[in-house]
């Protein structure tokens, strides 16, 4: 039955996102707020918006019962829960389903095993994707993971199982201070995620930060729609991505192939990203985790594809097959998307929330601007400090950049700092020109002063 | 998209106004009804009527528009004689806790908790909000009459929506 009104549970960029396809496919759409977003743009563009709670993320965008309550008393058929708040929470997923409502994403059971990272590696070592080094199982005590570690060689990483997207984890560089971290660590991940386990990993350095996008139609087709490098990160947060990698073919027919084969075995529906690091010295690239819901980068995708992920998303969640096959995905020319956020770079990228007394982004030809700001625009203290995504597509990357630079530059933002200047440094220096960046980079390189650049912070 | 209410606020030129009338004029009280919103002068060479809203010791205007209930206070150009006591037709609103299903009652078919006129302490319970099964009751902020119901038996209402009006009263 296809999808007839959606709730999309979620604010921001993403929210107005969601809603745009939603209207060109004729779906219609209940938006929810808190007290703080009343003035949102995903609010007014909705056909139906309701008031949820009070700022708090806590009190209003992760009320489960009142999600739920919203959807049935609005006359909604499907929620979309967009990236980040409940969109990887399983027992919503199920309580979705449960009440009736379409969920737009994986089946509740396959995104409570994906979201267990540990579960998550030994699926793909079974299925022949390639794995960090590391713990088969969740480790018992420290003297496991001392035994565990003598086989790997120091340093190692100890991870939590229920953490995820850069969170939860814990370098350890010698024995001796395994059991201090051992302990830390559960204490940690008991109390973030409610689940202290943990496994253990080698820690690669100077890796790459590869992710293949798969969409599946739950019904045993699952394609992959090429890869994305979004090795350029800060404190394991993304800041630009692109697409394609400039991996050999033959690597990237082994990870988009590895990604296919993980969705089919899991049965894969909706869309994901399966991610990868990726060693440049060795030339070996290995499974992290996958991400069962449509990401922040989405359009880096779409930006080369031509294929809108969120469109797929709906067909599927409306029991129709996927509007293409793998025949017909062929990836053309070049994508690169900024993310700029409301941070002082010179500041520590401390967030800073306030009113947009500007806010004119740039256009042009190959230009998409995801955004929910609007000149006027009281960006909120209480969520994330993205302010919009510009992604920019050329048919090359040489040409990407330039296309980047310049729309950057158009961009007006004033009265809050954003990210733009430091981005205009980051795309100037010769090491990401070059594409010589690993996933520290920012920290250990540019941060550093070891390059011509920001003044050391 | 919430129903838009038109809004009528009471400016300090229209109190001057008001006040006027009410010298001009050899009547002690004057009440004013305009379109849901209400004046009442009193002067205050007598005590103030015992029901009345709390007396201002600046001539200040509290003025609520109909739709969503705001305070205005108009601070004086000159200290005035007359208390001037505004009970507009809003009173004290009972604001949604949380987005859900409206109940008057405890259960079907059981007396509503309130009715227009019932006298509330603050703390008693005036309906319940469920959602997903999960009953939440919502309680008088102040002790008063109720005025208004603005909700309807199982409607589904909005968080911070107005669900009811209590006219405050001071315990006897």
């Amino acid at each position: 039955m296809p999808v007839n009104k959606v709730l999309v549970a979620n604010r921001g960029e993403i929210a107005v996102r969601i809603i745009r396809t939603c209207k060109e496919l004729g779906i219609q759409t209940v938006a929810v707020y808190s007290e703080a977003d009343r003035d949102s743009m995903h609010a007014r563009l909705a056909d139906r918006a309701v008031c949820i709670g009070p700022p708090s993320a806590s009190k209003s965008y992760l009320q489960q019962a009142t999600l739920i309550g919203v959807a049935k008393a609005t006359g909604a058929d499907a929620v979309h829960p967009g990236y980040g708040f409940l969109a990887e929470n399983a027992e919503f997923a199920a309580l979705c389903e449960a009440q009736g409502l379409v969920w737009i994403g994986p089946a509740a059971p396959l995104i409570r095993r994906m979201g267990n990272k540990a579960e998550a590696r030994r699926t793909a070592a079974q299925v022949g994707v390639p794995v960090i080094p590391g713990s088969e199982t969740i480790l018992a005590d420290a003297a496991a993971a001392v035994q565990t570690a003598r086989k790997l060689g120091y340093p190692v990483l100890l991870k939590a199982s229920a953490g995820g997207g850069g969170r939860g984890m814990r370098q350890v560089c010698a024995e001796h201070e395994m059991q201090r971290n051992f302990e830390q660590a559960r204490s940690e991940a008991q109390s973030a995620f409610g689940d202290g386990s943990l496994y253990l990993e080698k820690f690669l350095t100077g890796v790459r930060h590869i992710e293949v996008q798969i969409l599946g139609d739950g019904r045993g087709t699952v394609v992959h729609l090429g890869e994305r490098d979004c090795t350029l990160q800060r404190r394991h947060q993304k800041l630009v991505e692109e697409g394609p990698s400039l991996l050999s073919p033959a690597l990237r027919r082994q990870l988009t192939e590895a990604a296919v084969r993980l969705g089919e075995t899991t049965g894969y529906r909706s869309a994901g990203t399966v991610e990868f690091v990726f060693d440049p010295e060795s030339q070996q690239a290995y499974f992290i985790e996958v991400n069962c819901r449509i990401q922040v980068e989405h359009p880096v995708t779409e930006g080369i594809t031509g294929i809108d992920i969120v469109s797929e998303q709906l067909r599927v969640a409306g029991g129709e097959a996927l509007s293409f096959v793998q025949a017909d995905v062929s990836p053309r020319g070049h994508a690169i998307e900024c993310r700029i956020n409301a941070e002082d770079a010179a500041e520590n990228f401390r967030p800073r929330p306030g009113t947009l007394t500007a806010f004119s982004p740039p256009g042009g030809m190959g230009v998409r601007v995801d955004t929910h700001c609007y000149s006027g625009y009281v960006v909120p203290p209480h969520y994330d400090s993205l302010l919009a995504k510009l992604v920019v597509t050329a048919p090359d990357r040489g040409q990407a950049l330039r296309r980047m630079r310049r729309a950057l530059g158009e961009f007006v933002v004033a009265g809050i700092p954003t990210t733009i200047p430091f981005l205009l440094q980051v795309l100037d220096t010769p090491d990401f020109v070059s594409n010589r960046i690993h996933t520290r980079w920012i920290e250990e390189t540019l941060m550093a002063g070891k390059i011509t650049g920001p003044s050391p912070l | 998209m919430s129903e838009q209410k038109t809004a009528y606020y009471l400016s300090f030129s229209d109190v001057i106004r008001v006040l006027r009338l009410v010298d001009e004029t050899p009547f002690q009280e004057l009440q004013l009804e305009l379109d849901g919103l209400k004046v009442r002068v009193v002067q205050d060479k007598e005590a103030p009527a015992p029901h009345a809203a709390a007396p201002l010791a600046e001539p200040s205007v509290l003025a609520a528009a109909s739709g969503p209930v705001r305070e205005q206070a108009v601070a004086a150009a000159a200290p005035l004689t007359k208390t001037v006591f505004v009970s507009s037709a809003e009173g004290t609103p009972v604001f949604a806790p949380l987005a859900g299903t409206f109940y008057r009652a405890a259960s079907p078919g059981a007396p509503p908790f309130v009715e227009i006129g019932t006298v509330v302490k603050e703390g008693d319970v005036v309906a319940i909000l469920e959602i997903m099964k999960l009953m939440n009751h919502v309680t008088a902020p102040c002790a008063g009459v109720i005025t208004e119901i603005r909700a309807n038996n199982e409607q589904f209402v909005e968080y911070g929506q107005v669900l009811a009006v209590i006219k405050p009263e001071r315990a006897a």
